[in-house]
């Protein structure tokens, strides 16, 4: 029985992480219509931030969250400003393109900053482990978990009830129309970028505890956010943390219980992706 | 309007025409010489290695040990010139291809040096053999040994997966109490497979039992499923081969999921890295590992040219003055393949396959990664290093526990594990 419920706790721990880095990537989408494949480098580039803070200055990684976060929410509004808005109306090849360019120079920016080396971030709170019984996990992944939903709930409430999410729902419905009603769509779209980079911010700061971290690493969680977007639902931020849940139980389903299937326990995403796709092109929450 | 127009397209032709002026002047600056324009006494290789990439701090590595070796080479009066021209892998099949196609057609090389991966390594082989090329390599420890170990073109520097099952099941055989039974959790790659095949056939020969063996895909960022089903399993030794980022993933999850087993130990190289030690602090201590050469090994320098090749210790320190850290693997490996090929060409005076090949064949040396002379070895023609060296991470430090005689007398090993702090 302890053996089940570990299992089900690490895959619980696991779609917390994954909520966390796809929320910034579908509040994204679904504002802006661009998908923001440099995603991860934000995530990677905050903890690799706090890293070189934390050994440079010999401070705490939570003392150098903020800066580290301002830094990352400041390239995040900048690279919007300079690089996606001018191909908003421009064809999707177009926004790929220039995303793909933003992930590569964040990836080589980060080489040149922070060298090639894997990097983790160390505290005596990252460290720690909990035990509950014969089950063990350890706090920065409890906590992951824990600010994957709450950041899920947060946005959804501030999306629903308050006077910027209003502001938001309207920019995404129609920015003509939105315009007109005195709503002011730069304004909105800045912010957004500014929100989405600093989710990938707080789960870069939360995956430096759990993974090393590498400048190249960041392709791998926006691939893993990018599948969690498709299969909740482009755009819809329940549908993220739906589908984090769904990739995140599967994976370590799949690598506990099936044999051999720690091996090809990443094909998961993608399976349940084909399968989604197929059934429900808009996702299992998307509205379009 | 139409003078306008006519304007412009001048302007744009002069500008196209000062661009392709300006390109073919760069081609022509960027030191490449025709094959047979260059001087008698210098020999051109191209350095394969991941200077880009996931992976770049070896490539790094490689090439600050290579460029010591040409330094050190004109220090010391040897009258040959060795031009490094450096041919991007990213340690990706696909960039190791296009990048060995570029050293043999463009660049030109004489002869070829590499490092990183076997993968790497199947994909170029089939080009190298086509072209009229020396091709010293100091990884591809996986690699098919029966198709490409007789090509006379192949000077393998490193050692194999089974020297790494050797290493282990050696050092297994020197802890009290002997562990019984083993778990093997490998990455999905060619470096894994190789390691968990050759760890197959060496542990139960050698009486050990093996409880679980489990392939991970060398992608993933969670191991927590697997690492559960070792703690289940309860092995005396918990093996884990892969690379470097795998193995600190590992180690943290085992630490995440508590995973109390009497012996960490990888067959691979990772755990020497100071990325290993500097990511997992003090979780990394007691960890064990295998990997060809330990910084702290004490190997004396070579008795008849101590010049080029000092003892271990203080060609260490010799590169740590010159670049200012710690050297991992690929920088002694970078130093000796270069200054082998400086002096066998130095000897012959000839890029000629047999001629350069023989010469360094010849060269019998004590080199920073111990004996080196390349031998036949199976279907290998040219192997050079015959054996790993087994360490543990003991308070920061890799030390050498196996074989006995690279252990330092007031070393042990710190058996079992002391537990998670």
């Amino acid at each position: 029985m302890w053996d089940v419920a570990q299992t089900v706790l690490n895959g619980l721990t696991l779609s917390g992480l994954y909520a966390l880095i796809a929320i910034g990537l579908t509040l994204f989408f679904g504002v802006m219509g661009v998908f923001n494949l440099a995603h991860g480098e934000f995530a990677v580039g905050c903890a690799l931030l706090v890293w070189w803070i934390t050994a440079r200055w010999d401070v705490d990684p939570l003392v150098a969250l903020g800066p580290s976060l301002v830094v990352v929410c400041l390239v995040g509004l900048l690279s919007y400003r300079w690089l996606y808005e001018p191909v908003l109306g421009s064809s999707v090849l177009s926004q790929l393109l220039v995303a793909v360019g933003i992930s590569l120079v964040l990836q080589n920016g980060m080489l040149m900053l922070f060298g090639g080396d894997f990097h983790g971030l160390s505290s005596s709170y990252g460290s720690r482990v909990v035990h509950v019984g014969e089950l063990s996990v350890s706090f920065m992944r409890l906590m992951g978990l824990v600010m994957g939903v709450a950041g899920s709930v947060a946005t959804l409430l501030l999306l629903k009830h308050s006077r910027f999410g209003r502001d938001v729902r309207a920019v995404a419905q129609d920015r003509a129309l939105a315009a007109v009603s005195g709503i002011s769509v730069r304004r909105t779209f800045y912010l957004i970028a500014v929100l989405a980079s600093a989710f990938a911010g707080l789960a870069g700061f939360m995956l430096g505890f759990i993974n090393p971290l590498g400048p190249h690493s960041g392709l791998y969680f926006t691939l893993k956010a990018t599948s969690i977007v498709v299969l909740g639902g482009l755009g819809s931020v329940p549908g993220a943390l739906i589908g984090a849940f769904v990739l995140g139980m599967s994976e370590v389903m799949v690598a506990a219980y099936v044999p051999g299937g720690a091996a090809w326990s990443q094909a998961v995403a993608f399976v349940a992706l084909i399968i989604v796709l197929l059934v429900r092109p808009r996702g299992l929450l998307g509205q379009h | 309007m139409i003078k306008v127009r006519m304007t412009i397209v001048r302007r744009s032709c002069a500008l196209v025409a000062a661009l392709g002026l300006a390109l073919t002047a760069a081609g022509c600056g960027n030191g490449d010489t025709a094959p047979g324009t260059e001087s008698a006494n210098t020999i051109k290789l191209g350095l394969l290695a991941p200077y880009s990439g996931s992976v770049s701090t070896l490539g790094k590595a490689f090439r600050d040990g290579a460029n010591l070796a040409v330094k050190n080479l004109e220090d010391q009066g040897v009258d040959v010139k060795v031009e490094l021209v450096e041919g991007d892998t990213q340690a990706t099949a696909e960039a190791g291809v296009s990048a060995v196609r570029r050293l043999l057609d463009r660049d030109q090389v004489d002869a070829l040096a590499g490092v990183y991966s076997s993968t790497v390594c199947e994909a170029v082989f089939p080009i190298v053999d086509q072209a009229d090329v020396l091709f010293t390599t100091g990884a591809c420890i996986s690699i098919d040994q029966e198709k490409w170990g007789p090509k006379d073109w192949l000077y393998h520097a490193a050692i194999f997966d089974e020297h790494s099952a050797d290493a282990a099941v050696g050092l297994m055989g020197d802890l009290d109490p002997t562990p019984r039974t083993v778990a093997i959790l490998y990455a999905d790659d060619v470096l894994g497979q190789g390691t968990h095949e050759k760890l197959m056939s060496a542990l139960p020969e050698a009486g050990y039992s093996v409880v679980l063996e489990e392939a991970f895909d060398p992608t993933a960022k969670d191991h927590s499923a697997v690492l559960n089903k070792v703690r289940n399993a309860e092995p005396d030794v918990l093996m884990a081969a892969g690379y470097v980022d795998q193995l600190m993933l590992i180690t943290r999850q085992a630490k995440e999921q508590n995973v109390n087993v009497p012996a960490f130990l990888y067959p691979a190289s990772g755990p020497a890295d100071p990325q290993f030690r500097e990511t997992l602090g003090a979780d990394a201590e007691a960890v064990m590992g295998v990997q060809p050469w330990v910084a702290s090994a004490a190997y004396p320098a070579d008795e008849k040219y101590p010049e080029l090749f000092p003892s271990n210790h203080s060609w260490v320190e010799m590169f740590e003055a010159e670049y200012g850290y710690e050297p991992s693997f690929m920088a002694p490996l970078g130093y000796t393949i270069v200054t082998m090929y400086g002096m066998a060409f130095d000897e012959v005076r000839s890029t000629d396959v047999g001629e350069l090949g023989k010469a360094l064949s010849e060269l019998d040396l004590q080199t920073p990664l111990g004996p080196l002379h390349y031998q036949k070895y199976g279907d290998v023609k040219h192997q050079g290093l015959m054996r790993q060296v087994a360490f543990q991470i003991q308070d920061d430090e890799v030390v050498p526990l196996w074989p006995e005689e690279a252990r330092p007398a007031d070393i042990a090993a710190i058996y079992p594990h002391p537990g998670w702090r």
